[in-house]
């Protein structure tokens, strides 16, 4: 579903990729972690091509992304949920998630909005639905963001630390909507600090450090026999806290 | 393009120029020292002062400065008193200011936050002390960009006196226009020269705007 | 000593003027609003001569005065064959002089809308049209509401200028109405209370539209 190959990006002077190579299954969850700054953020905003890379290949659902072929049919079945939510605040929740499926996929109006109240329903949210993002608390908004990509019918959902911002007691209630896409069988990649969404609900656990993958492999594997000293070194510290 | 006519002319352009700049320095300094006036009045809402303070405010700002211009320079000798074309356009500059930096100026007070008044008055300070010291200081900080952008609209404001017949710069070119017959030739002079005193006080305004911090 | 009914008397002429005030005063708004739209956009191009363009119009336009933008127009042109009546030129210089003004606002708006809102977009799939139109702008308009109406208070009241190249606007008709009675005084507060009034009004008016356009408690 999606093959990196060899991918290498710059900011300026600072090589925040070295050289990544990363291969999604469909239906695969695969959970990045390691330390902030490492690149994970860069890592899948390359994946959308939110940020172009300079040397190596992407290969999305059979798309050269890396070639900026079909980028926008590319990016509307890649679904993306970011740690700021950034839902389109002059929009109720409603409008935001049938935005894109009328402008993009020019479903109806009627379509796009039957659509869009069954996935707030889905994400616990019916009752919200003229409700503007200002109304609505973080972990409120997150779930409508989520239904907000859904609503594209996306291949692949992404997520960036999309719990990071929120209260901890609202953690939970976006955590429980991602666990239940993992288990719908979505192909998920989700860089997140939640080590217990990770060995739970991750296939595949990454750890990635100074721009390149130190190590993958199984939940267990990881989490309990980490071979690489970095990554035992991240664990260490992140799971004392 | 004949620029032959506009250098011939430079001196009356200059004199113009230094008329323009007169006026302008006349009507800051008297609109700045009415507008802190009518600001300390509204901000101390003073009784039945703060309500006529109200009334100029809303009027001066709601019409025309052209529309006062003519009140003071047609409607004055109408009452009786004899007013020069620039004491008339003086007297117009000022009161329309006024309204302008009045509200300037209080919007600047009152981002001042409560507690520094507060904290003056708890050290002792009587409340002028507390507002000359403590308040007005920090309201120059806020309240410096856009008092310098409408003094650049004051500036430029001034040409309205040649509507009046004021021998301000506009009116002095208009006199070397009929004699030359070269209009763009001498009013892209007289934009040069308002823009040569104007951009540098923009450039100021944004400098200003830059440094101080959005509360 | 004052004879009130004078204004009164010659309500027809000077209501006249009222309609010819508001006419090019909203004719002009709404072509400056497009030229700030246009000079908005070109002062965030990527391509070098049109940001240059846009910025020099902006900065002549802001640091001269209108009443200069006025002359050339309506008696500078014509050296150059190009010749507008009087109302046209009036409108011509009040909406490119307001357009460098919007231009600013408006640039200050779009720039107001985090980078955050413009990926979403991007990651949903929307055209670069489409992200201006539905995610951009209508965010920006939002956030320059209030400005942008202090905006057609200025036109409305710059318009009075246009009297100087002797548009029958309500100060024209004033100065008319002043000539033919002789009384000054009443005249002019008379006109001087109904723009005023009008520019209550109008900002009473538009701040309504605005709690219409814009409802409820929306931003983060
Ligand atoms: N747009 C950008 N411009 C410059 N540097 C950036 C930009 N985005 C990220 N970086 C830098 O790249 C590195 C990796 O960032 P990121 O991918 O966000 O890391 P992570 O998500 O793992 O915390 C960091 O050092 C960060 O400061
Ligand atoms: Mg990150």
């Amino acid at each position: 579903m999606i093959e990196m190959k060899q991918v290498q990006k710059h900011f300026g002077s600072l090589h925040v990729l070295k050289g990544v190579d990363l291969h999604v299954r469909p239906g695969e969850v695969v959970v990045i972690i390691g330390p902030s700054g490492s690149g994970k953020s860069t890592l899948l905003r390359t994946i959308n091509y939110l940020e172009p890379i300079e040397k190596g290949e992407i290969w999305v659902d059979g798309t050269p992304v890396h070639q900026h072929k079909d980028l926008r049919q590319v990016r509307s079945k890649v679904g993306m949920v970011f740690q700021q939510f950034n839902l389109f605040p002059h929009l109720n929740a409603l409008q935001n998630v049938v935005l894109a499926p009328t402008l993009v996929l020019k479903k109806s109006r009627e379509e796009a909005d039957e659509k869009g109240r069954a996935l707030l329903t889905k994400v616990g949210l019916e009752q919200k639905a003229e409700a503007y993002p200002g109304q609505l608390s973080g972990g409120q908004q997150q779930r409508v963001a989520i239904a907000r990509a859904l609503a594209m019918d996306p291949k692949i959902m992404l997520f960036d630390e999309a719990t990071s911002a929120l209260d901890p007691e609202l953690v939970g209630e976006v955590l429980a909507v991602m666990r239940q896409l993992a288990s719908d069988g979505m192909t998920m990649v989700v860089v997140t600090h939640e080590m217990g969404f990770a060995r739970e609900a991750a296939d595949r656990v990454v750890f990635m450090d100074e721009g390149v993958i130190m190590e993958e492999g199984a939940p267990d594997d990881i989490f309990s026999n980490p071979q690489n000293p970095r990554t035992k070194q991240f664990l260490r510290r992140v799971l004392e806290k | 393009m004949n620029w032959h006519v506009v250098w011939e002319s430079r001196s009356v352009l200059l004199g113009g120029a230094l008329v323009t700049l007169e006026l302008s320095a006349l009507a800051i300094g008297l609109g700045t020292t009415l507008g802190l006036l009518v600001a300390l009045i509204r901000t101390a809402r003073v009784p039945v002062l703060s309500q006529i303070a109200r009334v100029y405010i809303e009027i001066f700002r709601g019409s025309p400065l052209l529309m006062q211009l003519f009140f003071v320079f047609f409607g004055l000798p109408y009452l009786g008193f004899d007013v020069s074309k620039l004491a008339a356009a003086v007297w117009a500059l000022t009161l329309y200011s006024g309204a302008y930096i009045a509200e300037i100026i209080r919007a600047g007070i009152e981002a001042v936050p409560k507690g520094q008044k507060e904290a003056a008055y708890s050290l002792g300070l009587s409340p002028y002390e507390a507002m000359r010291y403590v308040v007005l200081p920090q309201t120059l900080t806020v309240a410096l960009p856009p008092l310098i952008g409408f003094y650049i609209g004051l500036i430029k404001d001034t040409s309205l006196a040649t509507i009046i017949g004021y021998r301000e710069l506009i009116r002095e070119s208009q006199s070397i226009i009929d004699r030359t017959a070269r209009p763009l030739e001498v009013f892209t002079a007289v934009a040069l020269i308002y823009f040569v005193i104007c951009y540098p006080l923009s450039l100021l305004v944004t400098r200003l705007e830059r440094r101080v911090p959005a509360r | 000593m004052f004879d009130w009914g004078a204004p009164i008397r010659n309500l027809d002429l000077l209501m006249q003027g009222l309609v010819v005030t508001l006419q090019v005063a909203t004719l002009s708004f709404v072509f400056a609003f497009a030229l700030g739209l246009v000079g908005a956009l070109a002062r965030r191009s990527h391509f070098w001569p049109l940001r240059f363009v846009a910025t020099v119009y902006v900065e002549v336009i802001r640091n001269t005065p209108v009443l200069l933008q006025i002359f050339v127009i309506f008696f500078g042109l014509p050296s150059v064959g190009i010749r507008f009546d009087a109302v046209t030129a009036g409108i011509i210089a009040l909406s490119v002089n307001s357009g460098a003004y919007l231009t600013e606002i408006i640039r200050a708006g779009i720039q107001s809308i985090s980078r955050g809102q413009i990926e979403a977009a991007i990651a949903l799939g929307l055209t670069p049209a489409q992200i201006f139109g539905r995610v951009v702008f209508p965010q920006a308009l939002r956030n320059i509401y209030p400005p942008v109406v202090n905006q057609f208070i200025m036109v409305l009241l710059g318009s009075s200028l246009l009297s100087a190249i002797a548009v029958p606007d309500l100060t024209g008709n004033a100065l008319v109405v002043n000539s033919r009675t002789y009384r000054t005084v009443e005249v002019f507060t008379f006109v001087t209370l109904v723009y005023a009034g009008l520019t209550l009004t109008a900002s009473g008016l538009l701040n309504l539209l605005g709690r219409l356009l814009f409802p409820r408690a929306t931003a983060r």
